[in-house]
């Protein structure tokens, strides 16, 4: 019995609220002190878009790789965060790194747990679990640079457009 | 052979951001946050300083040999002459009261993009230069020398405030850092440092009347345009009239409005509303601009501008003027227009000819807004409207700052929302009214190069528009502002793909039954009206 409660998935979801705030707070590191700071207040989810999509983002990708993943689900968690990350002044690797950061806080959160437990393919299958999520975050990356792309190349035609127009009037 | 990166060496992410203080922290112009520069030709039409071909990109801006003597000089005089910027310098205390505040900053995280900061931007250099204890004290006084560097930093975070003086809401002081982002913008313009989304705008409008550079015969025949579609779905057909002298009123919208959607639908609807009221008005092929983008340049450059609307009101001999849906627009119309280019003894106070109202507020301009005059009609029942024409649009209103924040146009669009459509959902309190957030693109920062950096500055706005879909399903985001209709369509898509963007009087014009009217069966989009499930039949 004692056993059967030490699998990963019971671990995961009983120490939830301190490995997801662990992992929350090492993803707003990467932002500037200042903006670490404000990001991280949760008071407000409209005066911090950015700190409150980021944190229910993690919150529901935490939830889907305890659980059996759902990829719909999966796909609107991590767009959450990664529609910011695509306009924000940080490279590609730096825009999907977050995930990778949740290896490191799982085998540290849970490092004398995963010591004593029989967890080693559970962690293993787990880890792979993130890696997929890592591969569809770059393609939900890819796609919100695309967007941007083509918003700009609309523009830009939107705007020839009416110049043409313009120049046929003022001839 | 290309170097490859090896594996560790592309596992090696860096987490963490410079270490540097922000004084050390040099810009990187990347790709997607910043603007083109002015074209040469067109700050020659302005007689602006310094033009040539440049690049924010380059490491030489080619600047003029004296260029720090003139800023500095350029400052010193400034200084003298506006007291508030004197204020400004001197008062902060930085509480951080604002840091919070700025739609670029929420996006971003980058703390420059506080107002605070961005004003301590200038604030160092006046420091340094203008006050006894920066001249002793240096960087222990929060001083700093200007440098090629410090320029750049004001080019790159001067083009990334849209001058929407939401921080000014919160500041305990009253600073106003829209106000500093002006100074500082007409400093860069003293050295010939400007981005061509404003400048050339400018000159069109400076040459021909208009930012889009439309002529007489150009503009007329757009106009026509525009009545034509009217009578393919109204039946009705509308006999506009230009530079007609003795008219009662000169009615002068933002020109984008004549040519870009959905602004174009949003004026039909106005076009509709006065040719069925029966007003006595007038367009200007001169004054045909009711944008300002001189606002974004300089104080002259603004006077400039405006000028135009007073000489041709003057000329056409006209009582009063109707201005259209615009935004910034109406920071000039309502904050500076009567002490630049008043007093305005020629003009009487507007009085609605048809409702009898005397708008008392416009007293020392003589310049009513598009949405006063109508839900001063919808008040007093002159007008007949049937809202389930929009039944298939669940509404929302995004207060455009400067109407909101500029002259208090708060309640006026509410009013007319609620009688032209059924479904109208606010967003939440702290995104709207005086506390609305910016589009992102206002103040000349529109243009496509700079998409990324929108897209940051946009996403409070988004947010809370986001929220209002997921819970009421609003599908239609309504506004008062050409800019607003320009910037917001694509931060939509971006964000909050269900969401089309519209003009309060496109939904006005929908709803709006004319006199010797067809069965309207559609909208002004040309797209079917009434309800989603209707039109699925």
């Amino acid at each position: 019995m004692e056993q059967a409660a030490l699998t990963l998935k019971s671990l995961l979801t009983n120490n939830k609220e301190n490995l997801l705030t662990k992992w929350f707070h090492l993803v707003l590191e990467t932002y500037p002190k200042e903006t670490a700071r404000h990001f991280g207040n949760q008071k407000s989810q409209f005066g911090n878009p950015v700190g409150h999509n980021i944190f229910e983002g993690l919150n529901g990708i935490y939830d889907e790789l305890s659980q059996d993943m759902n990829e719909d689900r999966m796909f609107k968690a991590l767009d959450r965060i990664l529609r910011i990350t695509a306009v924000q002044d940080i490279s590609p690797s730096q825009a999907v790194s977050f995930l990778f950061l949740l290896k490191r806080v799982v085998r540290e959160g849970l490092a004398e747990e995963l010591r004593k437990g029989k967890v080693l393919q559970e962690l293993l299958d787990y880890e792979d679990k993130i890696d997929q999520s890592i591969l569809l975050a770059f393609n939900i990356y890819l796609e919100c640079r695309e967007t941007i792309y083509k918003m700009r190349l609309h523009e830009v035609k939107t705007r020839c457009d009416i110049l043409e127009r313009i120049n046929q009037y003022n001839n | 052979m290309a170097k490859l990166p090896k594996t560790d060496e592309l596992l090696r992410i860096n987490f963490q951001p410079p270490k540097t203080g922000w004084q050390e922290t040099p810009v990187d112009f990347k790709p997607g946050t910043w603007l083109y520069a002015g074209k040469a030709e067109s700050l020659e039409t302005l007689g602006l300083a310094n033009p040539r071909q440049w690049s924010p990109e380059d490491e030489d801006w080619k600047l003029p040999e004296n260029w720090k003597e003139i800023i500095l000089e350029g400052l010193r005089e400034r200084l003298g002459k506006f007291r508030s910027l004197q204020l400004f310098m001197d008062t902060c205390v930085r509480c951080g009261a604002c840091a919070d505040k700025c739609h670029f900053y929420l996006g971003s995280g980058d703390p420059k993009n506080m107002p605070v900061l961005r004003a301590e931007l200038l604030r160092s250099v006046y420091r340094k230069d203008f006050t006894t204890a920066g001249k002793i004290f240096g960087k222990f006084a929060g001083a700093r020398e200007l440098t090629p560097a410090v320029l750049k930093e004001w080019f790159y975070y001067f083009f990334q405030c849209t001058e929407c003086r939401r921080c000014s809401v919160f500041c305990p002081y009253g600073i106003d850092t829209a106000e500093i982002t002006m100074i500082g913008r007409e400093l860069l313009n003293l050295v010939g440092l400007n981005i061509d989304w404003v400048v050339t705008p400018v000159a069109n409008c400076y040459k021909k009347g208009n930012h889009l550079g439309i002529q007489p015969h150009g503009l007329v025949d757009s106009f026509e345009m525009l009545t034509d579609d009217i009578a393919d779905i109204t039946g009705v057909q509308l006999d506009l009239s230009f530079n007609r002298k003795g008219a009662e009123v000169l009615f002068i919208p933002p020109s984008g409005d004549v040519f870009a959607d959905p602004g174009t639908h949003s004026l039909m609807g106005q076009l509709m509303l006065l040719h069925e009221i029966g007003l006595d008005y007038t367009l200007s092929t001169y004054a045909s601009e009711g944008g300002n983008f001189g606002l974004f340049t300089s104080h002259e450059m603004m006077k400039r501008l405006n000028s135009k609307m007073y000489a041709e009101a003057k000329r056409l001999g006209v009582k009063w003027i109707l201005g259209g849906e615009c935004g910034h627009m109406w920071r000039v119309i309502n904050q500076y227009m009567d002490t630049m280019n008043g007093p305005t003894d020629f003009l009487e106070l507007p009085v609605s000819p048809i409702t009898g109202t005397r708008f008392e507020n416009t007293k020392s301009t003589k310049m009513v807004h598009i949405t006063e005059f109508t839900a001063d009609l919808i008040q007093n029942n002159k007008i007949k409207l049937d809202p389930s024409r929009n039944d298939k649009h669940i509404v929302t209103y995004h207060d455009s700052c400067n109407p909101a924040r500029a002259m208090g146009l708060l309640e006026e669009p509410r009013y007319i929302l609620k009688n032209v459509c059924n479904n109208f959902y606010e967003m939440p309190d702290e995104t709207i009214r005086e506390k609305t957030f910016c589009c992102g693109g206002g103040a000349g920062l529109g243009a496509d190069e700079n998409m990324e950096m929108r897209m940051r500055g946009g996403l409070p706005r988004a947010n809370a528009v986001k929220y209002v879909h997921e819970k009421h399903g609003v599908n239609m985001l309504s506004c008062v502002c050409a800019i607003d209709r320009a910037v917001l369509p694509p931060l939509m898509h971006y964000w909050v793909p269900d969401v089309n963007v519209c003009g309060v009087h496109e939904l006005v014009g929908n709803a709006l039954v004319m006199k010797g009217e067809k069965k309207r069966e559609e909208s002004l989009r040309f797209e079917p009206i009434g309800t989603e499930e209707d039109n699925d039949v």
